[in-house]
């Protein structure tokens, strides 16, 4: 008796996650679907489950509406600001992790508040100091924004990977006749870098991702594909398929990184405060 | 050889450009929103003059203000109510199956880790009356068709509904990994004494998971309370003011009719705002004890 009703709970268990797994997988698997159809089988009133499939969306898109340039535009911003932020957090972390200055948990305090601050309330003066300068429309606007977003989210999880290194290992190198820069480099850095590509990656996925600060910042120069997917979608006309073939192509690398890390993610998404 | 003076500054000089960049950006648009908050200011002024507490009197007498805060507070609290259920809830499930975990994990990510942007124009499509896969399943189980975005009822569930498909996993990736991490000796413990699921569920797991409970709703709460791509993609903070939150009406007053220093006077209360609830929060958890000693 008591078996079978252990049986059932458990299939019960099994399909509850089924069911949870569809509603999250449905939404991404629509979009990918609509991009395939062509503009009448994607307006239709019942869904079309079988339809002819088409790359139309996907050339036109690239090719004739600019979006090539777009992602062009995504890929270098956040590459650069995903490498500056990395490297300025880790000359903040290290030092902090390593030789245990004073203050160091009041400035580490200080630094998470600053990813608690709302985007929206840093953009107004940010945006006039930038068009004084003369920066708006720029790649160098987009990429001081971006090292300063995601420079709290880096520093923090390198602490915790500096932190998990312990110090005999630098001292036994540096016994070996290393200096401390040697050390760093030949010793401390490659136990490491595993920690350093997840921090990376997970800031390339919030710069490539942002839409405020790019949205307010760019122009026609600089435009990032969030910024220029909100301009397919105008109140007058609006072409779903190239919408979801846009919105597939800014996803797609978003994808692959996210399998890579796997649960290496919930360290990043939790500034490093829980370890997946 | 290096001179002492050098050795000591050395870990200083390493981390000054990162402090300085971040001072910077988030020191002077601190100081500037607070003088601004304070004038008539327009970019497009010759001269802003100082108008005393005008901005924050003319908010706290709008209706746009408590209208946006409400609007705020209401999808603040039901998405992290509903993310932390659902979330805490799959994540208990799924810490018991033997089979497909690890699948079923990486799947999952996918919603945390997509463009908001594209998550928002996705749920417009689908929410679309005419032809939205929402409306046609609803046909389907005898709902009639809403055009959901502009329905004066249904436009913020619609957004919290869109929020809690996305960050639903997001809870769980976290609350799972702390399950994970209890150690299994209590609830033998509590087995041998009798206890029920519920009551090991309620005075083991709860306890053991506050820390990670309390970080999981501090970063939802943070970032609910930004809300501003879904809105912008969705319903630009209508219909009416149904879904204006405070972020949308610092850039729909501020910003696009140039009136910098009344959306300055709104940041000020925004931040007033996060920073007490992540003071209240970081005297609940320790940053420092837990977390990053191993």
């Amino acid at each position: 008796m008591n078996a079978s009703k252990n049986k059932s709970i458990v299939t019960l268990q099994y399909v509850i996650v089924l069911v949870a797994m569809i509603c999250f997988i449905f939404p991404i698997f629509w979009m990918f679907v609509t991009s395939l159809k062509n503009q009448t089988d994607a307006f239709s009133t019942i869904p079309k489950w079988s339809f002819a499939v088409t790359w139309e969306n996907y050339s036109t898109v690239l090719f004739d509406r600019g979006f090539l340039t777009y992602l062009m535009n995504s890929f270098i911003v956040s590459a650069v600001s995903t490498v500056f932020a990395v490297i300025l957090g880790i000359g903040i972390a290290y030092p902090f992790a390593r030789y245990g200055l004073k203050g160091t948990e009041n400035v580490l305090t200080w630094i998470l508040t600053l990813r608690i601050i709302p985007p929206i309330v840093t953009i107004l003066p940010i945006y006039l100091l930038f068009s004084k300068l003369g920066l708006l429309d720029s790649y160098t606007a987009l990429i001081l924004m971006y090292t300063f977003m995601n420079l709290p989210l880096t520093t923090w999880l390198l602490y915790g990977f500096f932190k998990d290194v312990p110090g005999e290992i630098e001292e036994s190198a540096l016994v070996d006749g290393n200096n401390r820069f040697s050390a760093f480099f030949r010793v401390i850095l490659p136990i490491v870098g595993p920690g350093l590509v997840s921090a990376g990656l997970l800031s390339f996925i919030f710069a490539w991702n942002e839409f405020l600060f790019a949205n307010i910042l760019s122009g026609p120069n600089v435009r990032t594909a969030p910024v220029g997917l909100n301009e397919y979608a105008t109140p007058v006309s609006v072409l779903w398929g190239q919408i979801a073939a846009a919105g597939t192509m800014i996803i797609i690398p978003i994808a692959i990184i996210t399998l890579i890390l796997q649960r290496k993610m919930v360290r990043g998404l939790t500034m490093g405060a829980v370890k997946g | 050889m290096k001179s002492l003076k050098l050795q000591r500054s050395g870990p200083y000089l390493v981390m000054a450009p990162g402090i300085i960049l971040l001072l910077l950006f988030a020191i002077y648009p601190f100081v500037f929103l607070l003088k601004i908050s304070f004038q008539e200011y327009s970019p497009i002024n010759a001269v802003n003059p100082f108008v005393g507490w005008d901005n924050y009197k003319e908010l706290f007498q709008s209706k746009i203000f408590w209208n946006a805060l409400w609007v705020t507070a209401v999808f603040v609290f039901c998405t992290v109510f509903l993310e932390f259920v659902i979330g805490f809830g799959l994540a208990v499930i799924l810490n018991r199956l033997t089979v497909g975990q690890r699948i079923y994990q990486s799947i999952i990510l996918l919603p945390i880790a997509m463009a908001p942007t594209v998550v928002g124009l996705m749920f417009r499509f689908m929410m679309n009356e005419q032809y939205g896969v929402l409306n046609y399943f609803a046909e389907m189980f005898g709902f009639s068709r809403t055009a959901w975005l502009s329905d004066l009822n249904y436009a913020l569930p619609a957004l919290v509904l869109t929020d809690v498909w996305q960050w639903t996993p997001f809870m769980m990736i976290i609350l799972l990994a702390g399950l994970k991490g209890l150690p299994d000796e209590p609830y033998e413990a509590a087995l041998i004494d009798g206890a029920s699921s519920w009551q090991s569920f309620r005075y083991i797991t709860i306890p053991q998971m506050s820390r990670i409970i309390y970080i999981a709703l501090l970063l939802r709460t943070i970032d609910a309370f930004r809300i501003y791509d879904t809105i912008y993609m969705m319903t630009k903070g209508g219909p009416l003011t149904k879904t204006s939150t405070l972020s949308w009406i610092v850039y729909d007053r501020g910003i696009k009719f140039l009136d910098f220093g009344y959306g300055a006077a709104i940041c000020v209360v925004m931040l007033i705002l996060v920073v007490s609830l992540i003071t209240f929060i970081l005297k609940k958890i320790d940053l420092f004890e837990v977390g990053n000693r191993t």
